[in-house]
């Protein structure tokens, strides 16, 4: 028995929203009745992670019992609307692609398949997206790119805020509560060591060391966030089509003195993919893409200056559509990195999703 | 808009045939030599343990006699996760066994039934303790044929066509053992990589 899928396209490629054709022709060699003739059709991922599925959506051709003759041949055409994604993927550790299988039944254990893949692009989706298992609803697909930015971008000015100076009893405070403990604890121990020498006094000095270390990452963490008061810190559109641009922006106010080296906006898109190995599960990652706006500064800010950072980063017209399943993912994402001086950066990362 | 075709067609494939294969294809990919055990399993008393480092194929081995005895319970015991409920049954298909603390495998050890074990320690002082009788097979060592088999197996999976299928020349199976040993994972995950790199523009043939 031959089951074959032919579909009307030899490219077999077709864009969402268009009508999916062909036939399945079935050819038997000796007498036999079908049950039931069906096809089938639904995504599943391939490649380095464990491998996901979508729902199957069913299509009967030949409902009732169907008889052959020996060495019969006759075809079944098959017709319905491209699905609305999630669109064709080939990438490096991650591939999602759309696959149609013809099935025969006959009698309780008969079941012969045959399985095609077909290619889907972009379109015009009749309903919402559908990118592996998150599905973004019609109503909150933004209109195709019109080139016009957010109503707020790039019209705010660099300018001073003067802010109430930190006066020398806080600086005393922090720097006393850094060293503080230290000296106490070690003029303690001296004592000690002076007065009654013990091994345990060994374990102490260990313990008391641990908790200034504690203490002084937390007040330098505490001294971190002081050194800049983020106003408004945005992107915008997170739904966006390829050959679009995404806004974003930053504004903050120095609350101390200090070198600002550079302020950068990045938007990249990563493959990320579950691999189960024995009974362990390992997570890969592939970066695809990274497109970096970098705005130096090289400058001294004196406390209470207000920067402003304004960015259009483009996303490519080939850009690839996000997909999200249990175990696989490709994944956009824009970063908003300040650059400071003998400071730890600044940096704030936002999801973003890349629409068929 | 991106060109876009069929993925390996030019390969007379589907897919990368050292990608992860679905859990019901694992079985039937795997090279192994289980079906001597089945027979012993059905008794009481019997106990089957693969030994090997991680990569070497305690878990397929475990898979493929798994297949025999569908309806037993097959448990898992991934790192720095919870030990769940050992239940009772015939045979117990228990993979990582020396992460489990020695007084429950003692427990379970004495329970009638039967063992298949993928660990990393040998486990049969305490099923002889337990008087399980127990085959212990070290899983170390890839010859070239098994790896020809296990490559071909895996290309035959993902064929799109009749046709020819790409091969791997006899240097190339050489390398591969040279540069990787027994580490199955380790020697799939470079042919992955490759076949990747074909994606594009490969021709069917062999790899050097």
């Amino acid at each position: 028995m031959e089951l074959l899928i032919n579909f009307d396209r030899n490219d077999r490629l077709y864009r969402i929203g268009e009508q999916i054709s062909g036939v399945v022709l079935v050819e038997v060699d000796n007498d036999i009745t079908y049950s039931e003739i069906w096809i089938t059709y639904r995504w599943r991922t391939h490649g380095k992670g464990n491998r996901d599925q979508g729902a199957e959506e069913k299509l009967t051709l030949a409902e009732e019992k169907t008889s052959f003759k020996a060495r019969e041949r006759r075809e079944f055409p098959f017709r319905f609307a491209a699905p609305n994604g999630p669109v064709t993927y080939h990438g490096n550790l991650l591939n999602v692609d759309w696959y149609l299988t013809a099935q025969a039944r006959s009698g309780p254990h008969g079941r012969f398949k045959s399985e095609q893949d077909f290619l889907l692009q972009a379109g015009d989706p009749t309903d919402g997206v559908v990118l592996g298992t998150k599905e973004i609803p019609r109503a909150d697909l933004p209109a195709r790119s019109t080139g016009v930015p957010p109503a707020s971008f790039g019209l705010l000015e660099v300018k001073p805020v003067s802010l109430r100076p930190r006066g020398l009893r806080s600086k005393a405070r922090y720097w006393l509560g850094i060293f503080g403990p230290l000296c106490a604890a070690l003029l303690v121990y001296i004592y000690l060591m002076v007065v009654d020498w013990n091994f345990s006094y060994i374990v102490l000095a260990f313990a008391v060391f641990l908790v200034f270390l504690a203490v002084a990452t937390a007040l330098f963490q505490n001294a971190f966030r002081r050194v800049l008061k983020l106003g408004e810190v945005w992107v915008k559109p997170t739904n966006v089509y390829g050959g679009s641009q995404v806004y974003c922006h930053v504004d903050f106010v120095a609350r101390r003195g200090f070198h600002l080296r550079s302020i950068k906006a990045s938007i990249s898109a990563r493959e990320r993919i579950n691999r189960t190995a024995g009974t362990a599960t390992v997570t890969e990652y592939h970066v695809l893409d990274e497109k970096t706006s970098t705005r130096p500064f090289e400058e001294d800010l004196s406390e209470g200056r207000w920067i402003a950072f304004d960015c259009a980063l483009p996303v490519g017209v080939d850009a690839p559509a996000s997909f999200t399943s249990a175990n696989n993912a490709l994944e956009w994402f824009v970063t908003m990195k300040a650059e400071i001086a003998r400071w730890p950066s600044w940096q704030k990362t936002f999801p973003i999703t890349v629409l068929p | 808009m991106a060109n876009i075709t069929l993925p390996f067609e030019q390969l007379n494939l589907r897919w990368n045939p050292f990608g992860e294969p679905a859990p019901e294809d694992i079985a039937s990919l795997a090279v192994v030599d289980v079906e001597a055990y089945v027979e012993r399993l059905r008794s009481p008393g019997f106990a089957v343990q693969y030994l090997g480092e991680a990569g070497r194929g305690k878990s397929t081995h475990l898979m493929a006699l798994h297949r025999f005895f569908p309806d037993m319970p097959y448990l898992r015991f991934p790192e720095n996760t919870r030990i769940p409920r050992i239940p009772h049954a015939p045979v117990l298909f228990l993979d990582e066994t020396q992460r489990l603390p020695r007084g429950l495998r003692r427990r379970i050890f004495s329970r009638r039934g039967s063992f298949v074990i993928g660990t990393h320690e040998d486990h049969s002082a305490e099923l002889a303790q337990a008087h399980v009788e127990t085959v212990s097979i070290l899983l170390s060592g890839m010859t070239a044929e098994r790896l020809v088999q296990i490559i071909e197996r895996r290309l035959e999976w993902a064929r799109r066509g009749p046709g020819p299928l790409p091969r791997l020349s006899d240097s190339k199976i050489t390398w591969l053992i040279e540069a990787f040993g027994d580490d199955l994972s380790a020697i799939l995950g470079c042919l992955y990589e490759e076949f990747q790199a074909l994606q594009g523009g490969g021709k069917n043939g062999a790899l050097n």
